[in-house]
């Protein structure tokens, strides 16, 4: 049926792309401690794009058999679709990151939930009424990339990813503490994540008040996610072309302390994130987005590059960069981001600190004004630091500020990173400048 | 369909199986700024099996209905392996309901399916116009149409049959505004299952969101403290739907016993005058259905009558587990997930106070109106407002901006301190739980106030 499209697209059309994607994957959960279920889960999607008469269209499905249905919602697409100039990917790209390991997919359904039973035994012998979720989930897949310009792409991908929630309940108090990690390979260290998850379970144990608003918060795990929310939409170049982006005329100037860079990486093996290519075949690549504090770029794709007069930066993903998504338009999306680390281990910032709040997790990101870089958030796991300990859990406190004005000034990077496979690695960085209500 | 169906079923050596099929109709029109962005149709067809043996639960997804008993033998398979893990106390069991067969229609002024899209991108063309045009200050626009047509399929293996006709429309207007100082944005939207009409007519909705962004560049931020605060219909469904929708859902509580404990039928969680409901046969809502994702009828569900915690929501293995009644609350976002434990349409029933009285009993406070969203960890939660306005001595004041606002369950639902008089019910949007995010909860309230409310801020 494939063939067939194909055939009529360079029949119709002078420009078009056709991908398709097909994966397999198999989450195991275990709910409260037990096994709870196995699923088998086949994906296949394809997607087109064309141009004719300098218009683009669009059209997706799964359905292999109704292909007249499918070129008959491209051309209806195509007719209304918006006017573009710009050329698909021109140049094959290299494939030297490694995007596969065919461990993962000789994992058998007995070896994921051993892992699985090994987790739960593991926090149950420190926390034996701790409830304890954990999901882990296998998928390999491949993804093939077509287009006129005579490019033909294929990148197998594997995934590897386990998701471990704990529920502590006592009295009134519900708190919820979890770690996620993912990988091209199995080699997800989930000893370490659960070592990790009990660290702060201990520290959890009383709660403590805040004695003053101001001090110094240490954002850290997914608590970074607060700081590069408003960045993914700052830096992504549709948002700069729009003009809604707050970057948008700063280019070449310093925006943020010194102490902070950031890189658009392309070029990390077996993270579930490695691509050589992106969703229109464009080589992936370092791009330097913010260096020692200056502006150096914004991530675009072929479409976006064209508009702005830049080259691509091989940023367009259907979904995300994780999880490919036929059925989603591709679209510029951050990549592989990485912060560079300082100099100081997260154990000596801490000891080195009078008073402090480290922010683990947050209640709200996103539900704000993200591309003006606001953030209110109730942190929902947080720790006080006191006299260079961690003496407690913070509990109904709020953070707010201004992304845009919290990076301005950086106290700290720390070099302490113990996943660093994710798709933002960002050590615990430290920021003075944030309002806490508490 | 139906009996190719049955005859699947008859073959599957599980105790209890079930399939679910979709076939999917989708369009959408996107501009962002001047430029179209997208604009399309697609279609889709997948299906899922679940099988229940030895207690375990084996699934299988798939994406072609051309070997559908391959994957019923691999989700069985799957059923044994789980099933033979577990002690007979923690095996799975199923609460009782009687077997239907029923065939659902949908009922629409016109089928969006029918309507070309060159018509849908000239409606949004006009929405999009108008907000571009409102104001020197509006620097870009994100209107977003879309409509969503599924023929859904449900059998099981103890003889339900259901053919349903979902369908699904959401606009959305949205409008982005930026002077030397801030950026804003503010988005009005209405959302159905109607029919086409439903996106017809809201050039006044495209005006307002143009003219707020505008007027949220001179408004200032709230101030982080703790307020008295007002919540318009709008955000005070958010609230009831983040503050105690989700701890009613009951695979949050059956397999942990602190937490059953927290929530126990009987228990004062709020004032006299508070009733919560949740109720998946309210006629024509986005979340009504006749039957849940299991086969199981809908139905009005109190949550919480009298401020006093009496029910629960539930799919067929909670209730068992529980010992309470099926409510038609197992739901699942489509056909590549399972059902899980899903509110439908929910809300906070009206109680007597004008808007008036509340307003007058408010000395220094905060009237929240519109949301932009939600999220819960049980106990804690937060909700945000699409803006508000400074109260004091009963008036309304100054525009503020950021509200967002967090409490905690136990406190705050014994705060409220007056239930309005004016339901109103907000279909926009979707709830997230599990990964099967964006799946329809239209929630309603009228206006309350609730004393000693923490809302974040510089």
């Amino acid at each position: 049926m494939l063939n067939d499209l194909k055939a009529q697209l360079k029949d119709r059309f002078a420009k078009w792309e056709l991908t398709h994607g097909q994966f397999e994957s198999v989450p195991v959960h275990f709910n409260a401690g037990k096994l709870s279920s196995i699923k088998d889960r086949e994906y296949f999607h394809f997607a087109t794009r064309a141009f004719k008469d300098g218009r683009i269209g669009f059209a997706d499905t799964n359905d292999t058999k109704n292909l007249d249905q499918f070129t008959s919602n491209l051309d209806r697409s195509i007719e209304n679709g918006q006017n573009a100039e710009f050329n698909f990917a021109l140049t094959p790209p290299q494939s030297t990151i490694r995007t596969y390991d065919e461990n993962v997919f000789f994992m058998g359904k007995g070896e994921i939930v051993d892992i699985g039973k090994t987790i739960v035994d593991k926090i149950h012998r420190v926390y034996p009424d701790i409830v304890v979720n954990v999901t882990l989930v296998k998928s390999v897949g491949e993804i093939f990339i077509e287009n006129s310009n005579g490019l033909t792409l294929a990148e197998e991908k594997s995934n590897f990813t386990i998701s471990i929630v704990l529920e502590k309940v006592t009295d009134d108090d519900i708190l919820y503490i979890s770690d996620e990690r993912d990988s091209a390979s199995i080699d997800v260290d989930y000893n370490q994540m659960v070592d990790g998850l009990l660290d702060k379970v201990k520290h959890t144990e009383r709660v403590v008040s805040l004695k003053s608003k101001t001090i110094p918060v240490i954002f850290a795990e997914y608590g970074t996610h607060v700081l590069f929310m408003p960045l993914t939409m700052g830096l992504n170049g549709k948002n700069v072309l729009l003009k809604t982006s707050p970057l948008a005329d700063k280019l070449g100037t310093e925006i943020f302390d010194q102490k902070f860079s950031l890189i658009d990486c392309g070029k990390m093996d077996f993270t579930t994130s490695s691509r050589n290519f992106d969703d229109e075949g464009t080589q992936r690549r370092d791009t330097i987005l913010i260096e020692n504090g200056m502006l150096r770029n914004f991530i675009y794709d072929q479409h976006t590059g064209s508009l702005a007069g830049k080259e691509s930066t091989g940023s367009c993903f259907r979904g995300d960069i994780k999880y490919w998504d036929g059925s989603t338009l591709p679209q510029v999306k951050k990549g592989i981001w990485n912060v560079t680390r300082g100099d100081t281990s997260f154990n000596d910032l801490i000891k080195s600190l009078d008073s402090g709040l480290i922010v683990y997790d947050v209640l709200g990101l996103g539900q704000g004004n993200v591309m003006a870089g606001e953030f209110s958030l109730n942190v929902s796991l947080g720790f006080v630091v006191e006299h260079g300990e961690i003496v407690g859990r913070a509990k109904n406190v709020m953070i707010a500020g201004n992304v845009y004005d919290s990076l301005k000034k950086i106290d700290c990077i720390t070099n302490t990173l113990p996943w660093d496979k994710d798709s933002l690695n960002c050590p615990p960085i430290v920021v003075s400048n944030v309002n806490l209500t508490i | 369909m139906r009996e190719l169906l049955f005859e699947i079923l008859n073959e599957s050596k599980a105790s209890f199986t079930e399939i679910r099929i979709e076939k999917s109709y989708f369009s959408e029109v996107r501009f962002r700024g001047k430029e179209l962005d997208s604009i399309g149709s697609s279609t889709s067809v997948g299906g899922i099996v679940r099988c229940l043996e030895n207690g375990g639960w084996g699934i299988a997804v798939f994406d072609s209905l051309d070997n559908i008993p391959y994957h019923l033998e691999k989700a069985c398979e799957s059923a044994k392996m789980v099933g033979s893990t577990l002690p007979d106390e923690k095996k799975v069991l199923l609460c009782s309901v009687p077997p239907v067969e029923d065939e659902i229609s949908a009922k629409m002024d016109r089928d969006f399916r029918e309507i070309p899209i060159n018509e849908k991108k000239r409606l949004l063309e006009g929405y999009n116009d108008l907000i571009l045009c409102s104001d020197r200050r509006i620097v870009s626009s994100h209107v977003y149409y879309f409509d969503k047509f599924i023929d859904y399929y449900y059998a099981n293996s103890e003889g339900t049959y259901i053919h349903e006709e979902r369908p699904d429309l959401s606009l959305y207007l949205g409008a982005i505004a930026k002077d030397s100082e801030s950026v804003q944005n503010s988005v009005e939207g209405v959302s159905g299952k109607s029919g086409y009409n439903i996106a017809l007519r809201h050039e006044d909705l495209a005006k307002e969101a143009a003219k707020r962004a505008c007027d949220l560049l001179t408004a200032k931020p709230v101030v982080g403290g703790t307020y008295e605060v007002i919540l318009d219909q709008v955000i005070a469904g958010t609230f009831v739907h983040e503050a105690f929708g989700h701890l009613s859902e009951s695979d949050h509580l059956f397999e942990n016993e602190k937490l059953r404990n927290i929530m126990t039928l009987g228990k004062e969680i709020g004032p006299k005058f508070l009733n919560i409901l949740d109720d998946g046969s309210i006629r024509g809502l986005r979340g009504t259905h006749k039957y849940d994702d299991e086969g199981v009828c809908t139905r009005k569900n109190y949550l919480v009558r009298d401020g006093v915690l009496v029910g629960r929501l539930h799919s067929r293995e909670t209730a068992k587990k529980m010992n309470e009644n099926p409510t038609g609350n197992a739901r699942a976002l489509n056909y590549q997930h399972e059902p899980i434990v899903r509110m439908t349409n929910t809300y906070i029933d009206k109680g007597s106070t004008s808007f008036d009285e509340i307003l007058v009993s408010t000395k220094n406070g905060i009237y929240a109106k519109g949301f932009i969203g939600g999220n819960t960890a049980m106990e804690l939660f937060t909700f945000s407002a699409a803006y508000g306005y400074a109260v004091r001595d009963g008036k309304i004041e100054e525009l503020r901006r950021d509200i967002v606002l967090s409490g905690n369950l136990f406190k705050t639902l014994l705060d409220i301190e007056f239930i309005g008089n004016d339901l109103e019910w907000k279909e926009l949007g979707g709830c997230g739980k599990n990964g099967q995010n964006g799946l329809p909860t239209p929630h309603a309230s009228p206006h309350i106030k609730i004393g000693n409310v923490m809302v974040g801020g510089r």
